[in-house]
């Protein structure tokens, strides 16, 4: 049974949908516009540090000095809670290779730890949750620092 | 202002070849200009990106600057070519102006345009902030594109860190092209743009099929229903302003299907399709699924027919020609995908291809329903935030319309049904075998309706042609066609 009065319904109900949508999707375009006519000329660099924390920026870009593009280091993520912080740590460090060694609390003995420790990787990135500026440690202060505190 | 000239420059990159190469397909040359745009872009990055892709796999030429141009102008001097044989022929193409469109289809127009400006807009002003852009495509990108290769070391070697390394990648070599054709530095990310372009793509292509199908109107609110929805455009996990795949997945395989069930049955359009479903295929995995559906959806009717008599008349036979054409570039596609694919070690991936058996699917696709149903009720249903209650008044409108999957309409609704059902239908796979399916609804449901938007959007334009007649009866009297399409079969008003 086909019901005039429900297609009007459905078609009222529908119109009333677009008119919402549209409102927002025109305050939204609105805001980009906006937003995009101010920052114009702002460099990469400014507009990563405006969305992602200027530490964290400044931390990367540190880290990306030291580390060259065809390099390659170990990956851990103290922040077990959060998954995004080596993914992000990842993406903005590539094309640098990266191991994943898993949760820093969870790396184990420091001869397992040595043993699953690639040759090319000589530095060590822990990342401490998204945005959070993630430290630069050299391989082998790493293990030290792993030693001292296991003799501790 | 080299920000802007960049990123309209990448787009540009993969939309001059598919406006040449759409040249080779008379049933893209008849379609009018503004609605060729969208296919033309969808090819142009198929068959762009889809060569540079190959060509580094099989012949380990580098994607740098030299292969990239070259490849790209080889495309448009390939397309030119099939244009001045059109020409030379005195081929009759439909001329359309926008000043013969009625004032609400104009408004309806402006509304498209407006949020595509918003979206692009939204490509200028922040960098990534997605999660698999980062997690996946655009650091693949990175990789691919420091060493030149869809093969780069941290790839094909089992010991670095890569979420889903066998994930296809088209979109990072489409990425990879814009960035190399550009001379971006690291952190200039002129390819957002180019997923920017998807969204006004996946709007031309349902306004040209909702055009044909049901009339300037219905397409017109179809396409004015696509620009309201936050998680198309502005939302940051999935719409057109994130670097997913899911919406480039969606336009592919929602593109070759309107090409397949075009009434005018062409086997070259297959071949458009066939480019397009290949594409679909090296986009995401469920592509390879995706592109299946569109093949089966294309002769669900067609094989019916047969069925009941046995008969294969000319038209039935010219549609088969067209499936199979579509067919044969896509399994050349993931023939060429299997191929990449061995190459490199898995880790760092949920691995379906061992769940997906037939134990772990029944009974367990029907007992597990309840664990993740409910999930996906609410968030198809309940968050405003990313779909402002559309699905709500898009159930209404079906089933004010449902006469649509009666009577000659029924031959065109079915197909693009089962097209729309596609995504869902893996989605419930994956639910099914998924050790948490509370979870990965959570994270993938969204971007499901997504990869079938494009159908969806033809099934609401049909839907709403009929609600409009059922409505206001003096609706149809005003259209070129009756609604319940008595006295008028499906093809001749395509």
């Amino acid at each position: 049974m086909r019901s005039p009065l429900f297609a009007r319904l459905a078609l009222g109900l529908f119109a009333i949908y677009l008119a919402a949508s549209i409102s927002h999707a025109a305050y939204d375009t609105v805001r980009n516009g906006r937003l995009a006519y101010i920052l114009r000329g702002e460099k990469p660099v400014e507009e990563r540090a405006r969305c992602y924390g200027p530490g964290y920026t400044e931390q990367i870009e540190a880290i990306r000095r030291t580390i060259p593009p065809d390099g390659a280091y170990i990956l851990l993520n103290s922040n077990p809670g959060e998954e995004g912080g080596p993914l992000w740590v990842k993406f903005d460090l590539a094309p640098r290779r990266a191991v994943y060694l898993g949760n820093l609390e969870d790396v184990g003995s420091v001869e397992r730890l040595k043993r699953r420790m690639p040759r090319a990787a000589r530095w060590v990135v822990i990342a401490h949750g998204p945005y959070r500026p993630p430290v630069l440690i050299e391989r082998y202060k790493f293990v030290q620092a792993r030693e001292k505190k296991k003799g501790a | 202002m080299r920000e802007l000239l960049a990123s309209a420059g990448g787009v540009a990159l993969f939309l001059i070849p598919g406006l040449a190469l759409a040249g080779l397909f008379p049933g893209l040359r008849e379609t009018p200009w503004l609605r060729r745009l969208g296919y033309a872009f969808l090819l142009g990055v198929a068959t762009l990106a889809g060569s540079l892709y190959a060509l580094s796999a099989l012949l380990e030429v580098p994607l740098r600057r030299p292969a990239i141009f070259g490849t790209a102008a080889a495309l448009t001097a390939i397309g030119i070519a099939g244009w001045v044989r059109a020409l030379g022929r005195k081929e009759r193409r439909a001329r359309r102006s926008l000043r013969t469109l009625p004032a609400p289809a104009l408004v309806l127009a402006l509304a498209g345009i407006g949020v595509t400006a918003g979206v692009f807009a939204d490509s200028l002003v922040y960098p990534l902030r997605d999660w698999d852009g980062r997690m996946h495509w655009s650091a693949q990108a990175r990789y691919i594109r420091h060493e030149g290769s869809v093969l780069p070391l941290a790839v094909v070697r089992g010991q670095w860190f890569i979420n889903h390394p066998r994930y296809p990648v088209l979109m990072p070599v489409a990425q990879v092209a814009v960035l190399e054709a550009t001379g971006a530095a690291e952190d200039e990310l002129f390819f957002r743009s180019l997923y920017a372009a998807f969204f006004p793509a996946l709007l031309l292509v349902v306004y040209d099929g909702a055009r044909r199908w049901a009339g300037w109107l219905p397409a017109g609110l179809a396409v004015a229903a696509a620009s309201g929805i936050p998680f198309l455009t502005f939302f940051p996990d999935g719409g057109a302003a994130s670097s997913y795949s899911d919406l480039p997945l969606g336009c592919f395989f929602g593109a070759g299907l309107a090409l397949l069930l075009r009434g005018k049955v062409r086997p070259s359009d297959g071949i458009a399709a066939g480019l397009l479903l290949g594409a679909a295929v090296l986009t995401k995995n469920e592509g390879t699924i995706l592109a299946g559906f569109a093949l089966l959806a294309a002769v669900l009717i067609p094989g019916l027919r047969w069925w009941k008599t046995r008969k294969l008349p000319r038209r039935l036979l010219l549609k088969g020609a067209r499936v199979c054409a579509a067919a044969s570039v896509m399994i050349a596609a993931l023939s060429f995908f299997l191929y990449w694919r061995f190459q490199i070690p898995n880790r760092q991936d949920e691995n379906y291809e061992e769940f997906v058996t037939a134990e772990h699917l029944f009974p367990d696709a029907l007992t597990r329903i309840p664990e993740f149903g409910s999930q996906i009720l609410v968030q198809t249903f309940l968050t405003w935030d990313r779909w402002i209650g559309f699905w709500w008044v898009a159930l209404l409108v079906l089933v004010a319309g449902r006469a649509i999957l009666k009577g000659r309409r029924a031959a065109l609704s079915w197909p693009i049904l089962l097209g729309f059902a596609a995504p869902l239908a893996i989605a419930w796979g994956a639910y099914t075998v998924h050790w948490n399916p509370a979870e990965l609804v959570r994270v993938t449901w969204e971007r499901f309706l997504v990869q079938g938007s494009l159908p969806f959007f033809l099934l609401l334009a049909l839907a709403l042609r009929e609600a409009l007649a059922t409505g206001w009866p003096g609706y149809s009297k005003g259209t070129k066609h009756p609604p319940s399409g008595k006295g008028q079969s499906v093809s001749a008003t395509t």
